[in-house]
């Protein structure tokens, strides 16, 4: 039976129309670092790239879907990302959003602006991009300046600030660290009492709709054996 | 002899690809893999922590009958935070029931056998009845952003569109109503890769809670948290705050912003289940009543004494 099962299957693999192509859409790496993240760059023609961040398993290998328009898993720089995971400290560490500083200085180390100013984004408490600027100058590799981004949509919080460095490779896959800061003078919103901030409220206006608008049912959760 | 191996592999890894996702709507196999000789000593011992900081301690395993309701509790809620799934009070009872006679020793436990066998029952009989409708919303709840389909959250059996999703599980149905026999070993066969995987995996990193499961077998419970995770492909390890940290690191490594968060349709919260954020799957398609029944022995107050 051992020897049969493999013919059986291979014979619903030519019934099926489509099956064939199901690992066909699949990219494998491997000899890569274990439980490491790594930056896929693809070329998807006419001089595009779409990158990809995967994360190898136990035994250094990535498989992830094929990008849509990559003519081959071949035509792909895979560059491996580090997190140096240093303490950053920002000035100003608190900001007054209805009157932000035009500029902010972080301290640290390993901040280096050898292949491009190192690349400077603003995070929520929730992890959501605010904004995104390089720095204008780096004085050694322990501090740098850098302007502030537009913080008109941003709300009191707390925000990390995490600065990337540029690598030989061209691209931001050098991860320094994350200063901590705090904002003030803008309370987020929720205009309809749904306990949804209206930033993350899919209908501000509406306490009976807020996460899912899109004519599926407000709890995602699916209750089973009824 | 490694070309005809991998012709060998390649329409197991198809049929599985097929099978595990349009039946089962997912079996698989993360971190909790079996691993190989060449996995360090460091990777088995960061796999149990982070199993014990998820089902080790955010399930709490029953020792004597009193305890059945409590863990019955806390593994729905497990189960639900996680995916969305929800359990009902009667069912809980049930299980709870059903959990309460096999400490008192009225009902054997379950064989890690004969839950590959109900399970593989299950997910055949669920097939044949499968409808349009229902395919098509577990390809869309098992769907990433790009509208492909991972067989598993590895991809390790490959990936596919939506659309071949449909028409294979489709096709799988039509097998699944003519009895094929085929249909039937290929699936046992799969399926019981998936569960010895985990067995093997929580009994040696988990002893306190699955201790020699595999040689005595399961109780209800702990077979409901196995086909979850077989269905689901969710790993069981790390806690609610570990998984939150993972998904807003996740947010900050793509760098997305509230805007890009707002426009993505049916993204549940979740890490997994239906649209899940770590690895989307439609394990409730297999998780119905007849199905549970089966694989718990929950019928008629349980079943083979």
């Amino acid at each position: 039976m051992k020897k049969a099962l493999p013919l059986l299957l291979l014979l619903f693999v030519f019934i099926l129309p489509g099956c064939g192509s199901g690992s066909s859409n699949t990219c494998s790496y491997g000899g890569l670092t274990p439980n490491s993240s790594y930056l896929l760059v693809f070329d998807v023609g006419n001089g595009a790239t779409q990158q990809v961040i995967a994360v190898s398993n136990p035994y250094g290998t990535i498989i992830i879907p094929r990008p849509v328009g990559a003519a081959n898993c071949g035509s792909v720089t895979i560059i491996l990302r580090l997190n140096s995971n240093v303490p950053l400290s920002a000035s100003p560490s608190s900001i007054d959003l209805t009157s932000p500083p035009s500029t902010a200085a972080i301290t640290g180390q390993s901040f280096d602006s050898t292949y491009g100013m190192p690349r400077v984004d603003y995070y929520d408490g929730n992890g959501y991009l605010v904004g995104s600027v390089y720095a204008t100058s780096v004085s050694g590799s322990t501090s740098l300046t850098a302007n502030v981004p537009d913080l008109s949509s941003a709300y009191s919080g707390n925000y990390q600030i995490r600065v990337t460095n540029k690598t030989s490779q061209g691209y931001y896959s050098h991860t320094v660290g994350t200063a901590n800061v705090s904002a003030y003078g803008r309370d987020r919103l929720d205009s309809d009492g749904d306990g949804w901030y209206d930033d993350e409220d899919c209908d501000p206006n509406d306490p009976y709709r807020n996460t899912f608008c899109n004519d599926c049912p407000e709890d995602p959760t699916v209750i089973i054996c009824p | 002899m490694s070309l005809i191996k991998g012709l060998r592999r390649r329409p197991l890894i198809a049929i599985a690809t097929v099978l595990a996702f349009l039946v089962s709507a997912g079996i698989a196999v993360w971190y909790s893999s079996p691993l190989p000789a060449k996995a360090s000593v460091e990777d088995k011992q960061h796999l149990q922590n982070q199993l014990r900081k998820g089902i080790g301690s955010e399930v709490r395993f029953a020792a004597r009958p009193q305890q059945a309701d409590e863990a019955v509790a806390s593994a729905a809620e497990f189960i639900h935070w996680r995916s969305g799934l929800k359990l009902t009070d009667g069912f809980k009872k049930r299980l709870a029931k059903a959990e309460s006679d096999v400490l008192n020793h009225k009902s054997p436990r379950i064989t890690v056998s004969e839950l590959t066998d109900d399970m593989t029952a299950a997910v055949v009989d669920r097939l044949a009845t499968l409808t349009d409708k229902e395919i098509e919303e577990a390809a869309e709840a098992s769907s990433d952003a790009n509208d492909e389909v991972r067989s598993r959250a590895n991809a390790k059996w490959g990936v596919m569109s939506k659309t071949d999703l449909i028409l294979q599980a489709q096709a799988g149905r039509e097998w699944s109503r003519h009895g094929n026999a085929g249909l039937q070993i290929g699936l046992r066969s799969m399926i019981e890769g998936e569960v010895n995987d985990r067995v093997s995996t929580l009994s040696a990193l988990l002893p306190e809670q699955f201790g020699n499961v595999d040689s005595q077998g399961v109780t209800p419970t702990q077979a409901l948290l196995i086909a979850y995770s077989v269905a689901s492909d969710d790993p069981l390890t790390d806690s609610r705050s570990d998984i939150a940290q993972m998904l807003l690191e996740k947010r900050m490594d793509e760098r997305q912003t509230r805007a890009q968060r707002k426009a993505e349709k049916n993204v549940s919260g979740r890490p997994y289940g239906p649209n899940g954020l770590l690895h989307p799957s439609a394990p409730n398609l297999f998780f119905t009543k007849s199905a549970f029944d089966k694989i718990l022995n929950l019928s008629e107050g349980g079943k083979k004494q």
